[in-house]
């Protein structure tokens, strides 16, 4: 591609921390996100989140994210904890793309694309609650705007001027890289010339009795009592996910843009594509190994060679079987030196945790090291790359939805040493 | 690059199907739409009591969908099975073939504002009552806004694209737009897009907290409107490549010429002062399809009964459209069947189809007294014959969202 499609912006809230650099700092040692929430925690702010903590077990909580640092609108008081992170997420990663203010004819030129599998699931849960105690004509006016899946979105929109086209899309656990897919397109069609692709997605009551009651969470998720009883009776349990929460958003413009502005970049991106295998109504596919090869044909696209993946496995035996899939086939093609990390396993499941993926495929190409991963007690799973050349991000729903996103390393100068970046943080 | 319309390949429509409180056919609309009487009545399908609404555009006759999979037959919301009703019509009307010859190339986008909420409320509400989830659990699979668009494609065994907007009431009509430039980029041939949703507690009970829905069946436009009435019911079109469709033999109903997406960045819930994201919209529609506002002869508007909509939807149409806003047709159809939501934009366009290709504008219901602010034509009461060239479609949505769609006659 002549003028390849880059991300000159990065942004993230979530369990392994605020801020693009602290999180890679944090992604890079190692760190896991995953925790029981404290009586003392942030993420219990008041009128922000009332999950009592004795109800659940340990989960990638976000850590470390005051709201008021980051949101200046005086419509932050009516944000659920959604629109926090994501707000937050979005005016981080403009901030780091030096866009900030944003001109009028740029803000009328600059997008903004959110993947969320189910939005503000807590205040859904708090306004349903009041509905069936009191009766229907309890609905809350305040909190009824929230609800709707791209609230956050219009708040992001609200806080920075996004005047362009303003997009969220759902698609299970693929949605922040369906949102990146997206974004992509409205940038290749010329719908705008600067686009923010972000996920977000918290944790809610109402998830995770679903879950539970589907059996699919893993025992530590659970209060103990409860952990202990699905542990004993492990024959019921039909998968092991543990929830997570975040947003994390990237900004994409074309190289020639970003040049123009004088902005280097983390990262191009080669190829983001949806497709799809056959699989059940509401369930993933079958065939892991032919899920793989059709990942692998939408990500074809001219250019090096596969240094890393970048897997979403999250404890579903399906979606972890893909990443394996994927693996085998990209080793079999004689990729000895392959990295791999399933970042999920340090932050937790959310539908759009591909978005945070996406950011840390950025910065460790930027970064010039894909970090190896252990298996939680020290043993190795996979080796650090250096120098990596090309990131695949593997993202898949159930439906047989995929959705690979290919990022390539850049030939500028890196954005950990760049003066361009007002962000405060390094890598 | 961004695309050459001079070279990128033109999409048309070659198939529609609806389901609406006028019935599950697009041959109900259509009789709706050239009728004078409104489909909104007394709603069935949950309590309302306490509440000073009690009317909205339910689904009456829900048939079976004959391509609901086996293994979503117990699982299946009522959004999935309006999706699928009208699919099934929509591919019929299309004259395509399953199985695909290269599913590969056919693309699903479709939009969905609350999925299958009501199947979650009810688990919900027994969760809360401590009553054992039961059957309720069952349906979670489906609970998200992404299961319509999921069960369209499995039940077509569509492999392209695949895409779930949610933006509130445009979800519609940015899955169209989205599924237009996924023909346009040449990453599919065919794309089956539209809407669904149905009603639900908490979006019924929502829009009557914020005290914007109307006891009586919607006004939009007129002096004395109240506010919106709900509907329910989804819209699917079959958009392809115009080559793809000549090369089969396929009847062309209309172009999709193009669509314009932009965002107020004002307000959670209203519309901007200066309509400025309506305006944006408008603007980028008629840009992208190629169009002169003098080419316009149809609107089809948001038009929801709302005070600050219909004014502000007016004012954009004046701005954009400028001298040619007067002689303009405008009609809501959100009079007779209530406002879908996710599904709006979809069966909207499914409505600007159908009158561009019976060239005719369906009225705009209990239009009374017109508000001094909405001067335009709206066409009251009755339809009217009207040679259709190119017509618009609006949909606007929380969270400032705004989408403008342009389609013409083929």
């Amino acid at each position: 591609m002549s003028d390849p499609i880059v991300v000159t912006g990065i942004g993230a809230v979530c369990p392994l921390g605020t801020g693009g650099r602290a999180v890679w700092r944090a992604f890079a040692a190692g760190e896991s996100g995953i925790r029981a929430l404290e009586a003392t925690d942030e993420r219990l702010e008041r009128g922000v989140d009332v999950t009592p903590p004795a109800e659940v077990g340990r989960a990638g909580w976000v850590r470390g994210f005051r709201p008021r640092e980051h949101i200046v609108s005086p419509q932050l008081r009516r944000m659920d904890w959604c629109s926090r992170m994501l707000v937050a997420a979005v005016r981080q990663a403009f901030d780091d793309a030096v866009t900030l203010p944003l001109s009028e004819p740029l803000s009328l030129r600059t997008a903004l694309v959110v993947g969320s599998c189910f939005g503000n699931q807590r205040e859904t849960a708090v306004y349903l609650q009041r509905v069936f105690a009191a009766g229907p004509g309890a609905g809350q006016p305040l909190l009824f705007p929230n609800l709707v899946l791209n609230a956050a979105a219009g708040y992001a929109a609200i806080e920075l001027d996004l005047q362009g086209p303003n997009v969220c899309v759902a698609e299970h656990e693929a949605s922040g890289e369906a949102a990146l897919a997206t974004a992509v397109d409205l940038l290749s069609t010329g719908a705008c010339d600067v686009v923010c692709a972000a996920g977000v997605d918290e944790i809610g009551s109402l998830q995770l009795d679903a879950l539970a009651d589907l059996r699919l969470l893993h025992p530590d998720a659970l209060p103990a009592e409860r952990g202990a009883r699905a542990r004993r009776a492990h024959r019921g349990q039909r998968g092991a996910i543990i929830p997570g929460e975040g947003a994390a958003a990237l900004v994409l413009e074309r190289a020639s843009h970003a040049r123009a502005r004088g902005v280097a970049s983390y990262a191009s991106i080669a190829a983001a594509r949806i497709g799809a295998i056959a699989a059940p109504p509401y369930g993933f596919a079958r065939d892991a190994a032919a899920a793989a090869d059709r990942l692998l044909a939408l990500a074809e696209t001219p250019g090096p060679a596969i240094s890393g993946v970048v897997g979403g496995a999250n404890g579903l035996a399906a979606r972890d079987a893909l990443d394996r899939a994927v693996l085998h086939r990209l080793t079999g093609a004689g990729a000895a030196t392959l990295g791999y990390v399933a970042f999920r396993r340090l932050v937790g499941d959310w539908g759009a945790a591909g978005a945070l993926g996406a950011v840390l495929a950025a910065m460790a190409l930027d970064a010039r090291v894909l970090p190896g991963q252990d298996d939680g007690t020290g043993n190795a799973i996979s080796p650090a790359v250096h120098d990596p050349q090309r990131l695949l991000l593997v993202g898949a729903a159930r439906g047989g939805v995929l959705v690979p996103v290919v990022f390539d390393r850049t030939t500028g100068p890196s954005r950990c040493s760049s003066t361009a970046s007002t962000s405060s943080s390094s890598c | 690059m961004p695309e050459n319309r001079s070279t990128r390949p033109r999409v048309v429509v070659t198939g529609i199907g609806a389901i609406t409180a006028a019935g599950p056919t697009v041959a109900a609309l259509r009789a709706a739409l050239h009728g004078e009487a409104t489909c909104i009545g007394p709603l069935t399908l949950f309590d309302t009591e306490g509440l000073k609404v009690h009317i909205a555009g339910e689904v009456r006759e829900l048939p079976p969908a004959g391509l609901l999979p086996r293994a979503a037959r117990v699982r299946a919301s009522r959004s999935d099975r309006f999706a699928l009703v009208a699919l099934e019509e929509a591919l019929r009307g299309s004259g395509l073939r399953l199985p695909f010859t290269d599913p590969a190339r056919v693309g699903v986008a479709v939009g969905s504002s609350t999925g299958g909420m009501l199947e979650t409320e009810a688990y919900y509400q027994r969760r809360l009552t401590r009553r054992p989830a039961g059957a309720s659990r069952t349906c979670l699979a489906a609970a998200t806004v992404a299961a319509p668009a999921g069960l369209v494609a499995a039940a077509i065994g569509a492999l392209g694209p695949r895409l779930s907007p949610s933006t509130a009431c445009s979800s519609g009509a940015i899955a169209l737009a989205m599924a237009a430039s996924w023909i346009r980029s040449g990453a599919a041939d065919v794309v089956v897009a539209g809407g669904s949703d149905a009603l639900t507690r908490m979006t019924f009970t929502g829009f009557h907290a914020l005290q914007a829905m109307s006891s009586e069946p919607c006004r939009p436009f007129d002096l004395q409107r109240r506010g919106l009435s709900l509907g329910e019911g989804a819209g699917i079109l079959v958009l392809e490549a115009e080559e793809h469709a000549h090369r089969r033999g396929a009847t062309v109903l209309a172009e999709f010429a193009g669509a314009g997406l932009s965002c107020d960045a004002s307000h959670p819930t209203a519309p901007h002062a200066e309509a400025r994201g309506a305006v944006h919209a408008l603007q980028r529609a008629l840009h992208d399809a190629g169009a002169d506002s003098h080419e316009i002869d149809y609107v089809n508007a948001h038009g929801t009964g709302t005070v600050h909509n219909d004014a502000s939807e007016t004012f954009a149409l004046k701005r954009v459209l400028g001298e040619a806003a007067g002689r303009v047709a405008i009609s809501s159809t959100k009079s007779l069947i209530g406002h879908l939501l996710g599904a709006a934009g979809a069966v909207e366009a499914i409505a600007t189809v159908i009158a561009i290709n019976d060239r005719y504008a369906p009225p705009t219901l209990h239009l009374r007294e017109r508000d001094p602010a909405c001067d335009l034509d709206y066409v009251p009461n009755r339809g009217r014959p009207l040679e259709i060239r190119s017509a618009l479609s609006n949909s606007y949505g929380f969270g400032g969202n705004n989408c403008s769609l342009v389609l013409r006659r083929a």
